[in-house]
């Protein structure tokens, strides 16, 4: 469940706010629920799985545990993005488990309003896997759903 | 009541006496924790041994010598702690026996050898239902009407023997049966036009390889409890007894997460394969891989081995040499070459499942992490072996 408080505005009326950890991958911005997130790490050495899904960059040994790390540019179908490496992990847990995502540097805790997410800008490749597009300023974030993306991993 | 090993360290008021016998709950949570905590033992003794082995200082190497035996002990009692009889599965299935054999009309007298054998918890737990189906398969299939007994002279009531020993690395669970009439015959017919297989090819096996049939997908319900003892890395096979009955034998391995494996290399990948299924290790000539229908094999000691080059299994990049390294793997009487790049060497390594992302990726058990901190990637053989 995702961290939410409840704000009340001028005009009298409730809104939950709900914590996103923005990320940075190639020129792009996504954003997860800060409660999904365990932690940031550098990249350390990733050991391929041979004949797995193509979206899994490999396994990496986090403190003795085996943990998956994905590739966010192939499980959301972003072009353009061959040349890049990426620096850290940003591991996730969701329901006891962990698994790693692939980032170029993780940025700050954005505190959005559900209704500043923008639900009619998602395009058609990320369906449900994103919950909209979040603004600040002039930066434009994809709040991507951590379960969403994790149940369609599985289903594959 | 079970009698655990006593050591200088367990305190006293643990202490336990076959004469006495006291008994306490654990949380089987706690056990786990206890496992967990003794497989990072494992790595975190092969961490400081790799290291330490750089200096080669003798001191050191005696008290190393010395924690490695005390985490064997260790080892070897934290298993103890987590074993229950087989009688508890046993008795499990009893009134399963008993109600199959009534749907069946056949009166059974059951018999059971061995039931203080210890296996772990967890594989009680998983070989309840496979049990199950071996005793459901046996009713329908094997025994006999008490008439039919007659006129062969056995005694009227279909004998069912239940036998559990350890040997060597492995737990030998037996269901035999003198009934005899799930034979050659009976799975041919239970095979027939099931497995694409013409029943001409059918009739040309060996008697082993027929008996192997039983076991395939839509034969038997047998091919469902085939698939959960290979995922325990144990084996099942079937055996007549020259008309006299008919045996099932299940081997599952007694150590569930801690296994001997032999690390080998192929280009910067490491792979452990369990030493359990290892035949032999050598090397070979390149110039000795020969072809047949296509495919590599090798011949050694007169015996024609197909060759699985790991690299090209696995997408790898080659390292190529004049000669290669070959290990031999062998499951039932099925032999496999895996050419490899080098051999590293004979570690005690923790079975870590790669998890639900990777479920359809059938060619490893799973992970283990090296004194290295390096992650293995751990050859399912029996699946390998399979799929050639």
């Amino acid at each position: 469940m995702a961290t939410k408080t409840t704000n009340q505005n001028t005009e009298g009326s409730k809104e939950t706010i709900i914590e996103i950890l923005s990320f940075r991958l190639g020129n792009q911005e996504f954003g997860i629920e800060v409660d999904f997130v365990e932690m940031v790490i550098e990249r350390s050495e990733i050991t391929m799985i041979p004949n797995s899904k193509p979206f899994i960059e490999g396994v990496m040994n986090l403190r003795g545990r085996i943990v998956p790390v994905l590739d966010l540019t192939k499980l959301l179908h972003i072009t353009g993005s061959e040349e890049l490496t990426f620096e850290n992990v940003l591991v996730t847990k969701l329901e006891d488990s962990e698994v790693g995502f692939l980032v170029n540097e993780v940025k700050e805790v954005i505190r959005a309003k559900e209704s500043e997410i923008d639900t009619a800008s998602k395009s058609d490749q990320t369906d449900r896997k994103a919950k909209g597009v979040v603004q600040k300023g002039k930066r434009l974030i994809l709040f991507l759903d951590l379960e969403e993306i994790m149940a369609s991993c599985e289903r594959v | 009541m079970s009698t655990i090993a006593e050591k200088g360290s367990l305190s006293e008021e643990k202490t336990i006496s076959s004469a006495n016998a006291q008994t306490i709950r654990v949380d089987y949570d706690k056990l786990d924790t206890l496992m967990n905590l003794m497989a990072e033992l494992v790595i975190a003794r092969s961490y400081i041994s790799q290291a330490l082995k750089k200096y080669g200082i003798k001191e050191v190497d005696d008290s190393i010598a010395q924690l490695n035996r005390i985490t064997l002990d260790l080892q070897n009692i934290v298993m103890k702690i987590r074993t229950v009889p087989v009688k508890q599965l046993w008795s499990k299935g009893e009134e399963w026996i008993e109600q199959s054999a009534k749907k069946q009309k056949r009166e059974i007298r059951l018999q059971k050898i061995g039931e203080e054998t210890e296996l772990d918890r967890a594989l009680s737990d998983e070989m309840e239902q496979p049990l199950n189906d071996i005793y459901q398969v046996i009713c329908d299939f094997d025994f006999e009407s008490k008439e039919e007994r007659m006129k062969k002279g056995k005694p009227p009531v279909n004998q069912l023997v239940l036998q559990a020993k350890h040997e060597g690395n492995h737990l030998v669970l037996e269901i035999i049966s003198d009934g005899g009439q799930l034979n050659r015959e009976r799975i041919l017919q239970m095979a027939s036009s099931k497995l694409g297989i013409s029943d001409l090819d059918m009739q040309r096996m060996d008697d082993q390889e027929v008996n192997g049939l039983v076991f395939q997908q839509g034969v038997s319900p047998l091919s469902k409890v085939k698939q959960i003892v290979e995922s325990l890395n144990g084996s099942i096979f079937l055996e007549h007894l020259d008309g006299r009955g008919t045996k099932v034998q299940v081997l599952l391995p007694l150590s569930l997460a801690i296994i001997q494996a032999l690390l080998v290399k192929t280009g910067e990948s490491v792979f452990a394969i369990p030493i359990a299924n290892i035949d032999s290790t050598m090397n070979i000539a390149i110039d000795d891989v020969q072809i047949v229908q296509s495919k590599e094999v090798v011949v050694i000691r007169g015996e024609i081995i197909p060759i699985a080059r790991l690299h090209k299994e696995f997408g790898i990049e080659p390292n190529v040499d004049k000669n290669a390294h070959i290990v031999i793997v062998q499951i039932g009487q099925k032999k496999c070459a895996f050419m490899v790049d080098s051999l590293i060497g004979q570690e005690d390594i923790v079975i870590k499942p790669l998890g639900k992302l990777f479920k359809e990726v059938d060619v490893f058990t799973g992970a283990a992490i090296l004194g290295d901190g390096k992650i293995a990637l751990i050859l399912d053989i029996p699946t390998i072996i399979k799929q050639r």
